[in-house]
Formats: structure tokens, sequence, C-alpha cells
């Protein structure tokens, strides 16, 4: 599998201010575990808070698509934010930190029976609107998880709160999927607004030269330059931005 | 107008105005307290809860400066005009108290400032002026400021009416004029006039704090009727006879400009 990664900060804000949260595991040629949290800057710590369950849920992935609820315990449990100055301590205990969270395994298999045709096998699951989506080599739209329209995308998404207490005030659904997609297909997972964006040119069948000039960036500075031209003539939301790309490169 | 976001690199201001005459040393309703002291309570409230909005992610980020201002035989800076940040770290001391079993420090800025003789009205709005003016010259392109005047009574000397109508047209940012929000408390238990777009009737003083009053911007008039649904398009950021539970409002509406 070929992979890459990019991330924008929000425009007016530093590059260490990015609230999202990549954790990225190859463990195998034919198999990653994937796990993106966007932190909700509304609240305290939300970059650790983010980084925090990426890094957890990215270690106990195969546990974490079994049983979501154990491994957000231990993510909760071992979140240990500065609270030394006085107005972190009181918001966190009155507020806590909050992120949404999407947590997939993406494997890549040989179907003998079609030939040796190559698909992925996905197995995910998302509290909130971080996205997976399956695009195909026209930028067709083959699945999309957990958002399927723009409508689904929000000003208030679900959101994983660092305290079960406060998450008692504002339950969180959580959506979970397993799905198998071509091997042909281009897989992206990106925050509420990049994914926003793409859901949106697949509606009006503008996503293939959306993927074509993803698909050009090779490294940071070429996808930022995309990323502005998408906020100012786009209408992509001014948000951090955070997307992993996964072509079958045809190792494994 | 009205429009311009509050950043880290265009912060907006808030400042209170604050009545200390001997008259604020009276009872306040059935809070127990005077109302300077409820004043007091509220205000060092308003500004935790001003800071606690701006706690971001892992930092204080300064979208607004803070000042607090009284009058009585003079007007001076009670607390002067700084960023949330340096307020944060530095009050003038922390009561204690507890979350969920856990002790925390709670801040406080302002102690009870009543007690003086007079009601300098006018050399409290000049005060104001004087300090939003020199704000703006730092800050033009800033989301407008917010002067928020509390009193409980009539001045004693100059009618304020001609300087605070000069903050009303002529302090502004390139987003619009200083927004002045004047609330009178009462004690008593008299019908409360919150919010009017009319005045023809009422004491000089009635007529007076309303004519210095802001016609409500949009953000402030959306906030104002999800409190008080009967306020009319064209209401000025004015109260008479308000309650404890008023002015607790009243300063919600005045400093909850993000979010």
């Amino acid at each position: 599998m070929q992979v890459r990664t990019f991330q924008a900060s929000k425009a007016g804000a530093a590059r260490h201010e990015n609230e999202d949260s990549v954790d990225l595991r190859r463990r195998s040629p034919g198999e990653l575990g994937i796990v993106l949290a966007d932190g909700a800057s509304t609240g305290v710590f939300s970059k650790g808070w983010s980084a925090h369950l990426a890094a957890t849920f990215g270690e106990h992935l195969d546990c974490a698509l079994e049983s979501f609820d154990a491994v957000l315990e231990l993510a909760r449990a071992t979140f240990s934010p500065d609270l030394s100055r006085h107005t972190a301590l009181r918001k966190f205990l009155t507020e806590g930190s909050f992120a949404t969270l999407l947590a997939a395994r993406v494997e890549l298999v040989q179907d003998a029976g079609r030939g040796g045709e190559r698909s992925y096998a996905l197995t995910m699951a998302a509290v909130g609107d971080a996205c997976l989506i399956a695009l195909d080599a026209d930028g067709s739209c083959v699945l999309a998880f957990p958002c399927v329209s723009a409508a689904d995308f929000g000003n208030t998404p679900n959101l994983i709160r660092s305290s079960a207490k406060l998450q008692e005030r504002t339950p969180y659904r959580r959506q979970n999927a397993r799905s198998p997609v071509r091997g042909t297909c281009t897989l992206l997972a990106a925050t509420d607004a990049f994914a926003e964006l793409v859901v949106r040119k697949v509606a009006c069948r503008q996503s293939g030269e959306l993927l074509r000039r993803l698909l050009e960036c090779e490294e940071e500075a070429r996808f930022a330059a995309l990323v502005a031209e998408l906020r100012r003539d786009h209408g992509m939301k001014n948000d951090d931005v955070s997307i992993v790309l996964i072509q079958d490169g045809g190792d494994a | 107008m009205y429009e311009a976001e509050i950043s880290r690199s265009n912060p907006a201001l808030i400042l209170f105005l604050f009545d200390c005459s001997y008259s604020m040393s009276e009872r306040y309703g059935s809070t127990g307290l005077t109302k300077g002291q409820y004043l007091t309570r509220l205000c060092n409230e308003s500004i935790d809860q001003v800071i606690l909005s701006c706690e971001k992610g892992d930092e204080i980020r300064a979208y607004f400066h803070i000042g607090v201002l009284g009058y009585g035989d003079s007007a001076t800076a009670l607390v002067p005009i700084q960023s949330v940040v340096d307020l944060a770290y530095h009050p003038l001391r922390f009561t204690r108290s507890e979350i969920d079993g856990i002790e925390v420090k709670v801040p406080m800025w302002l102690e009870d400032p009543t007690a003086k003789v007079n009601t300098d009205m006018a050399a409290g709005f000049r005060l104001a002026k004087k300090a939003l003016t020199q704000w703006i010259i730092q800050h033009g392109g800033s989301f407008p400021p917010v002067l928020i005047h509390v009193s409980d009574g009539v001045w004693t000397t100059e009618n304020p009416t001609g300087i605070a109508k000069e903050i009303l047209s002529g302090v502004c940012t390139a987003d619009g004029s200083a927004i002045v929000l004047n609330i009178h408390i009462s004690g008593k238990d008299e019908e409360t006039l919150a919010f009017p777009a009319r005045l023809t009737a009422g004491t000089e003083h009635q007529l007076a704090l309303f004519a210095m009053s802001s016609v409500l911007p949009d953000p402030f008039f959306r906030r104002a009727t999800e409190i008080y649904p009967f306020v009319e398009v064209g209401a000025r950021g004015y109260m008479f006879n308000a309650q404890p539970k008023d002015l607790s409002k009243f300063f919600d509406i005045g400093t909850r400009l993000r979010g």
C-alpha cells in the first residue's frame, strides 16, 4: 500500500496549534491501522486529548474495533494533562476535553476466486464526522463512512469527552461498519472540513478533478496550497485539515 | 458593521463602569448582599467566564481585554485594562471552591469598591471615554469596545448625557461605534424595564440613561431576544429597575461575544 499523510492548520493558527491527530501503524505489508482524532477547540487540552485518543486507539486498534468502550475507558484513565493552570483545571473539571474519532483497519486482500483481483477489507468505527471515503479513479464515491452527505456534517458533531461523567450530559452516537472495496479505489481518511468538501463535490460530480489534484500532491507545501485554494474558491470550512491517502501500490 | 472576528490579533474590549456611591451599600433584593457586594461578585464571575471562554487547546488566548472603572466622588480605574491572559495569571487574590471533590482556586480581581459619598457619573463616563479612545488607537480594526455601566441612582453632579453621547457617536473602530449598555439596579420590588425600543415617559434620569444607550447591534440583539423574547427591533442596551437575576442576564448578554 502507498500511504501519504498531509496536515494543514486553520488559517490564522500556527502549526503547533493544529488539534488534529493522526496515528498510522503499518501492521504488515498488506495491513494498515488508521486513527484520526479531531480535537474540538472549544474544549481545553484539545490537542493533547486528540493525540492521546489517537495513540491509544492506534495501539489497541483490534480491541477498539471489537470493544470500543473498553479502549475508551483506558484512554480516559491514562489521560493526564497539565492541570497546574487554575483556569485549565476548572474548565477540565466542568467541561473536559473533547474530540471526534475515526478508527479503521485496512487490509489488502487477494481474491483467488476472482482472477486474483485485489480488494480492501475495511473495518471501521467512528464518533463524529471524520470520514473514510473510497473513490474510483473518476472521483465517483464507492463508500463514505460515517457521513454520506453534506447534511451529515454540522457545527455540533458527536464528540468523545475525556470524562465519562461529563459524557452522560451529551451522549455520543458511535457507528461501526465493515465493507469490502475494490483495490483500484483510492482511500481517503479525512477530518471534517476536507471530508465535507469531498462529499459535496461527489454530489455535484466534481470530485474527479479534486482527486486528481490531491494525487498530484507529493509534499506538504503543495497540499497547503491546495487547501488554501479550496478554502478561497470552493467554500471549504476554515478548520484544521488532516488526510491520509491510500492506494494499492501492488506490494502485497 | 459589528462583524469583525474577535481574535488574538484583533481582540475585543469589555469595559465595566460601576457606580461606587454610598447608596450601593444598601441591601440588594433578597440576595443577602449589598448592591456593591453583589455587583462585585457578578463582575468577578463575568471576568472569570470570559477568561474560561478563552481557554483553548493548551493555553489561554488573548481574545479579550477587560477593565473596570468606578466613580463616586471622582473616577478611577479599579482594574486597569489588560488582556485576559494577564488577568488569569495575576488576580487580586484567590478564594477556594470545590468541583467534584477536588479543591480549585477561584480568582477575584475586584473588591467591593462602594462607600463613596457622591455620584459623579459624568466623571465616570469621561474616564471611560478616555480609556476607550486610547485602546482604539492600538486596536482600530477590532470589534467595537463594549462599555457596561451599572448604577443604582441619580447623578449628584454634572449631567453625563453629553459625554455618553460623545462615546456613542465619536468613539469607534472600523467595525462600528462603541456599544454603551446602561443598567439601573433597584433593590425594591418594582417592575423592570428591559431593552425598550422607545421611551416616551419617565424621570429625567430614566430618559437620560435611555438616550445614553446604544441601539443593540445584531449580535447583542439576538442574544437579548433569546433571554427576553419580547425585545423589539431597535431595542437599546438599557435596563431600568433591574433585579439581581436581570443583572446577571444583562452581563451575560454584554460579555458573551464569542460563541
